[in-house]
């Protein structure tokens, strides 16, 4: 409680200085980018740049062909605007990626600073000695490349891999092309397809058999260069009986046009493992009149293969112009369990698509979907969600609760819901509520002493709580503070 | 879907009936615009779940039915003073009304093209009429019927209808009602295995409307049905609940979107669904707040029962709210009878079958809001 | 600070015993409106620090809107007249500000809070009004002291603590929950709204109880009633009839002992 208070009390310094978006800034180091354009070329180019084998870029190619022949979706309750794909530049690293750092301390200091700025714990000592009490190994995506990863050593004792997409590649071949693309395969969708064609790097995680991930996991995702989009991919697997829990951050800088970030994250899941996601996006939402800010296409999904497999996503989006994104679960072993955990706030101009899917496939499969949707100024928030419960899903249980709170008259709140049932012994429960703070609310905390913008700040926070439970210790914090920066200019 | 040359039939048709120019004109536009934009595919929102090959299995859709006799109609006490009544052919060219169609309602546009029959009624102000319809099947050939119903100011409609056993109808209803009207529709849609229902209705509601509607829909090859409401002034009440029962390889698809165009209005909806052997269900109940309409009050609630592994319920309660001051709320859900409820009737005495009947009943009563006593009688259970 | 100036600037042009008869509430001839509906046409009351004051009343009289005026919803309209509460223009200040002054009310349907611990929230409302007043922030452990001494006299669970605010309280807890925030929040004027309502008479008494711990000569209470089954146990100084938007009589308790062998019809006379 005294942490939540003190950091009430960081937000109203952040006010005092203006600062609506405290990630936006560029930082200047020099940078290794592509042209913009996007044909056959730029495809082999990143496998040629990235040293990859003939697989892989025949998988790239293959996914290229396939994206050619696809169109934007457009049934999402979203206003898009067109994309010039021919604008952006598919590739951009950290010039001093090109000798490939071998430690810390090569690393540009610049880059350093950036992630100081970002609070990225990056040094490990740092974290050994600091305040922090829960240890988090991070991995960094900088604009396209994966720069460090720390704790690689202590993970490596207990068999944990973690390590950027393209070492895996390099060092685990056998585990990528078994499960890359085996999820979301590479014609899924639009921007899955694109990313599969052009995908630079990410995060690859393998917990072995038995294992308990003795740390938390984490990725910060960071867009810099001007015109480039990001394309990160995620492959996390967890061998029978695993643990993991993993984080997932995000930031861009502030620019006045859109960049676009299409990520693709895949999870697998064997007997009695359990993976656990949490992600809190914060890209650059753009500006008050709706200008600039990314295009966060993301497709995530994860497989419940094996029996007793449990997964669950937790999102807090507060940031990106377009949000558009389903974390899914395919619960496809016995028993297996599915949870989605989401927050989203869209304040301004933005626009939030997301929900999620709970296809069930297995016996007696569980799946919990709480949403809270939370609309501020003239922005969109819908959630968007299906169950299927398959003819052999026998005993599938689910239940869904998706409540949108609105906050002024020129925002919007939808609610979008499939649910499909071909087994007479599931069980679904769905349930939905629209409101606003009410006046009474806001009255009752202002005749207690306490201010209209700390009282919607309080009721909001309430009415995520739900969802913030879910997430680790920290993030939650920092949940909470992002909300009310993201808040700002709403109330009143 | 066309096994007969279009051109023809469509000649055939206009040249048979004496009718203007200007609906001859609106036909063929029509028809064109049924061309253009095709059959409904699983990409149609309404239509994701309703496989339209469906219709194949009965006379092409485009097949025009011979006569005029599609309607009975048993009037409680006669038609009041200054009440009309007159052939959809015979409307004046200022009366039609055009209906904003899309793929959704693609439907609608066949309807206009090949319409064989239809009327307009025009209910007096302060008026009460107590009235029963039954939509006939007179050929083989698909009908294609509009109707028309005006209700004055002050006035009540209290109306039931029917549909032929034997149905292949594809039926464009509109209700315009003026402020403080109140309207009490009944529509009993209880349908052969084999045959099709394809159902538009548009209920456009002024000021302080009262809306109460309930239906009863029973099997079908495919019963298909779309209801749009709008809210055009403020204090309206609205409610439709309906009850749906599918066998076999029954069918059927219910979609409401409620409009709520200005503020202070209440729309209300019901559906209490149960599918069996192979039988499907889809329920789409969508209500829209636009900007500024304020006070307006939402409630959905989808209530669902699968009685075999190779039925399907699909169902979708959505809401666009676009202000902040509403009232906004739905559920839904899907299982099977209540296992406890069950052994509890059967612990006093009660019969298995008998008492999942009850059982079933009783979940289905939530929608039979007129508490009609044998409408449950009718249903195949 | 300004406010002890204001008191400075009265007491020059007072009488000495001023101090014992400062008056701490001067309502002047309030209209007040909810839309188009005039509810109050030209109240006066006075309080002075330690007093109670009942307010009875038939329904619709304007009772709550009386709550509701010197609290501040934004609802209510004043039309007219004035309210001076210790030196200040009571109308001028927001609702918190108001708060922060020392007003409080213990209303008569206190809202739900879904999601937000009581416990929590108290500390917020404490935390700012002492801001306000430039005091600094009671600490966490000051504060835990101070509520689970609270909250033993109110009788009240510890879980009601934990749980979000109002929210799953029976109807006795929710008024209860009042009278415990009172008391951690010590204000100098509070205003009862129909705490009654709707409690048993064990409650009550846990209530009044409550209520008549905090009673001391700086603290005043206006206690709005429309039985005087409550003003058994919260004894009152005055007891003033309101309706029709005015107070029509006013007179000691045995006044409320007569209205409950009358009743109101006699306004209508």
């Amino acid at each position: 409680m005294s942490e939540l208070l003190k950091k009430q009390k960081n937000v109203e310094v952040h006010k005092r200085v203006n600062q609506s978006y405290k990630d936006g800034f560029v930082t200047d180091i020099e940078s290794d980018t592509f042209p913009p354009g996007l044909n056959e070329e730029v495809v082999r180019a990143i496998s040629a740049k990235k040293q990859e084998p003939q697989w892989l870029l025949d998988w790239r190619l293959k996914a290229y062909a396939k994206w050619l022949t696809m169109e934007l979706p457009d049934w999402a309750k979203l206003k898009i605007p067109e994309i010039d794909f021919n604008a952006i530049s598919y590739f951009s690293s950290p010039k001093s990626d090109e000798n490939a750092p071998k430690s810390l301390d090569e690393v540009d200091p610049k880059l350093l600073e950036t992630y100081a700025k970002l609070g990225v714990p990056l040094h490990e000592q740092e974290i050994l000695a600091g305040v922090k009490r829960t240890k988090v190994a991070v991995d960094v995506v900088f604009d396209s490349v994966s720069v460090t990863t720390t704790f690689k050593k202590e993970l490596k004792k207990v068999g944990v891999i973690f390590c950027s997409f393209s070492e895996a590649v390099k060092d685990h071949p056998d585990l990528v092309k078994q499960y890359l693309g085996k999820v979301v395969p590479i014609g899924d969708n639009y921007f899955s397809a694109l990313n599969a064609a052009v995908f630079s790097d990410g995060s690859f995680v393998y917990i072995p058999k038995n294992t308990r991930c003795p740390m938390e996991l984490s990725t910060y995702f960071r867009i810099n260069e001007m015109n480039t989009g990001q394309f990160e991919r995620t492959l996390i697997i967890a061998d029978d009986g695993a643990e993991v829990s993993y984080l997932e951050g995000c930031t861009a800088p502030m620019r006045d046009e859109n960049q676009l970030h299409a990520a693709v994250v895949e999870l697998f899941i064997l007997d009695n493992a359990k993976i656990k996601y949490s992600t809190v996006q914060n890209w650059y939402p753009g500006d008050e009149e709706g200008k600039g800010g990314i295009f966060n296409f993301v497709t995530k999904r994860a497989a419940c293969n094996g029996v007793n497999a449990k997964v669950s996503w937790t999102q807090v989006e507060t940031g990106s112009a377009i949000t558009w994104k389903y974390p899914s679960c395919i619960l496809r072993g016995d028993n297996s369990r599915g949870e989605f955990y989401s927050v989203a706030l869209t304040n301004n101009y933005q626009q939030a698509d997301t929900g999620t899917k709970m296809i069930h496939l297995g016996k007696n499969t569980k799946s919990t979907i709480i949403s809270k949707g939370i609309s501020a100024g003239k922005s969109h928030n819908t959630y968007r969600g299906l169950v299927r419960i398959s003819k052999k899903a026998e005993g599938a249980r689910n239940h869904t609760q998706c409540d949108s709170l609105l906050i002024g008259k020129n925002c919007g709140a939808h609610t979008f819901p499939y649910i499909e049932c071909s087994n007479s012994t599931a069980q679904l429960e769905h349930e939905a509520t629209t409101s606003k703070i009410s006046e009474d609310q806001l009255f009752y905390c202002k005749q207690r002493g306490i201010s209209e913008e700390d009282a919607t700040s309080m009721i909001v926070d309430g009415f995520c709580k739900e969802v913030f439970k879910e997430l680790p210790m920290e993030f939650a914090v920092e949940a909470k503070a992002l909300l009310d920066i993201s808040l700002e200019g709403a109330v009143g | 879907m066309f096994k007969n040359p279009i051109d023809s039939l469509f000649e055939k048709l206009t040249n048979r009936l004496d009718e203007p120019v200007w609906l001859q004109k609106k036909r063929r536009q029509a028809f064109k615009n049924f061309q253009d934009l095709g059959l409904p595919t699983r990409k149609s929102e309404l239509w994701k779940y309703t496989d339209v090959k469906r219709l194949e299995r009965l006379p092409d859709v485009t097949d025009v039915a011979e006569g005029n006799e599609h309607f009975v109609f048993t009037i409680e006490g006669g038609l009041p003073k200054e009440t009309t009544m007159s052939n959809i052919i015979d409307i004046k060219e200022a009366n039609w009304q055009d209906i904003k169609t899309d793929k959704e309602r693609v439907f609608v546009e066949l309807n206009t093209a090949m319409l064989n029959s239809g009327f307009e009624l025009s209910i007096a102000k302060n008026s009460q009429l107590k009235l029963h319809i039954q939509y006939q099947q007179i050929s083989a050939a698909w009908e294609n019927i509009r109707t028309v119903i005006n209700i004055g100011e002050n006035a009540q409609l209290d109306l039931s209808e029917s549909y032929d056993y034997d149905c292949r109808i594809n039926h464009v209803a509109i209700i315009n009602a003026a402020k403080n009207s109140t309207i009490k529709l009944q529509s009993n849609k209880l349908l052969a295995k084999t045959e099709a229902l394809i159902h538009y209705l548009k209920i456009n509601c002024a000021k302080n409307v009262s809306v109460e509607q309930s239906t009863v829909n029973n099997n079908a090859s495919l019963s298909h049905t779309i209801e749009d409401v709008d809210f055009n002034g403020e204090h309206c009440h609205f409610k439709a609940a309906s009850v749906n029962v599918a066998h076999d390889s029954c069918h059927i698809a219910e979609n409401i979107q409620t409009n709520h165009l200005v503020g202070h209005c209440k729309s209300e909806v019901i559906k209490r669904s149960l599918a069996t052997d192979k039988g499907q269900v889809a329920i789409n109940a969508k209500a829209v707040v636009s900007v500024a309409a304020d006070g307006s009050d939402v409630a959905q609630s989808l209530k669902n029962i699968l009685l075999s592994d190779d039925a399907k319920i699909y169902s979708r309660p959505e809401l666009e709210i676009n202000t902040d001051d509403v009232i906004a709320a739905h559920g839904s859900t899907i299982g099977e009878l209540d296992e406890l409820s069950l052994t509890y009737l059967r612990s006093r005495g009660i019969p298995k079958e008998q008492a999942k009947l009850m059982l079933i009943e009783s979940f289905l009563q939530d929608a039979n809001i007129f508490k009609l006593e044998n409408i449950l009688d009718l249903i195949e259970l | 600070m300004n406010f002890k100036r204001c008191k400075l600037k009265r007491l020059d042009g007072q009488n000495p015993s001023y101090e014992k008869n400062k008056i701490m509430l001067k309502i002047n001839n309030i209209h007040a409106q909810v839309g188009d509906n005039k509810i109050l046409k030209g109240l006066n009351l006075q309080v002075k620090p330690g007093e109670v004051h009942a307010i009875m009343g038939p329904n619709g009289a304007g009772k709550s809107t009386l709550g509701n005026v010197l609290a501040g919803m934004e609802k209510v309209q004043v039309t007219e007249g004035s309210v001076d509460f210790l030196g200040k223009d009571l109308l001028e200040l927001e609702i918190e500000q108001r708060a922060s002054e020392g007003v409080f009310m213990a209303f008569q349907y206190p809202v739900e809070i879904p999601g937000v611990n009581n416990m929590y929230f108290l500390r917020a409302a404490l935390n700012a009004q002492r801001k306000y007043r430039g005091e600094s922030e009671m600490n966490s452990s000051v504060f835990l002291k101070l509520v689970r001494e609270k909250i033993k006299m109110m009788n009240m669970r510890d879980d009601l603590l934990r749980r979000p605010v109002n929210e799953g309280f029976s109807g006795g807890e929710k008024k209860r929950n009042e009278i415990f925030q009172m008391s951690i929040l010590e204000p100098k004027l509070a205003i009862l709204d129909e705490t009654d309502s709707g409690l048993d008479i064990d409650a009550l008494k846990i209530v009044a109880d409550g209520v008549n711990q905090l009673r001391n000569a700086d603290r005043s209470f206006i206690v709005i009633t429309h039985y005087q089954r409550l003003l058994d146990y919260i004894v009152p100084d005055f007891v003033h009839v309101l309706a029709d938007g005015k107070i029509v009589r006013t007179g000691d308790k045995s006044l409320a002992l007569e209205l409950e062998e009358t009743g109101y019809g006699w306004l209508d006379k």
